[in-house]
């Protein structure tokens, strides 16, 4: 099942300069390396985001 | 207001806990940190860090001094009367109140909440602002976490 979202935030009328232009790859940066993480197996860690997924309601 | 000079912008016990366990991790996180008080009025963010910590009754995240932008003593006091008080001004409270959702409920984040905010941001702060506040709170369930299950560990016989 695909679950589609309305956009909840208006288009800009035209194209703006990003708020905070380090902010969206420093989360980027952050979710890679705890992706990337061995202490886990990662079957494991893919259960553990899968669970998280489904715990806050996250289809996409 | 400048941060306070022995400011971090990790909690101590966070950094040195994922410098001993995940070093690689430590040094995304602190770069995240540094930037996301870039993404609206950081006294506004330091308001949400505080309320954050209220919420997760976290005293050590409440008490230590402010990484991004100091805010009034009697203000951070108050921070968890904030919809009582006259303190605080309507900016605020929106993102007071979007923060409260996030934390307790982000999949009930209603369009109301959201519009709460546009009535004082652009879309593009909005964005940077759930981005910032996103960061905030994983920080602090982390520190949390971490203390929780470690610390036992750590204290000496």
């Amino acid at each position: 099942m695909t679950s589609v979202r309305e956009r909840r935030l208006p288009e800009p009328a035209a194209p703006t300069a990003p708020v905070a232009p380090g902010l969206g790859a420093a989360i980027g940066a952050y979710q890679d390396a705890v992706v990337r993480l061995s202490g886990l197996d990662p079957v494991t860690t893919e259960l553990v985001r899968l669970r998280c997924a489904r715990q806050h309601q996250c289809y996409t | 207001m400048p941060p306070a000079e022995d400011a971090s912008l990790l909690a101590p016990d966070l950094e040195e806990r994922l410098a001993r366990f995940a070093p690689e991790v430590r040094d995304v996180i602190s770069t995240l940190h540094g930037e996301l008080w870039q993404a609206l009025d950081p006294e506004v963010l330091e308001l949400c860090r505080l309320r954050i910590a209220s919420l997760q009754a976290d005293e050590r995240e409440a008490a230590r001094a402010a990484p991004g932008a100091p805010v009034p003593p009697e203000k951070a006091a108050a921070i968890s009367d904030w919809p009582d008080s006259p303190l605080f001004n309507e900016r605020e409270r929106a993102c007071l109140a979007f923060t409260e959702q996030f934390v307790g409920d982000v999949a009930g984040v209603s369009q109301g909440d959201i519009d709460a905010l546009l009535a004082h941001f652009s879309p593009g702060e909005v964005q940077a602002f759930v981005s910032a506040l996103l960061a905030l709170d994983q920080h602090q369930r982390l520190a949390l976490g971490l203390r929780t299950v470690l610390a036992p560990q750590e204290e000496p016989a």
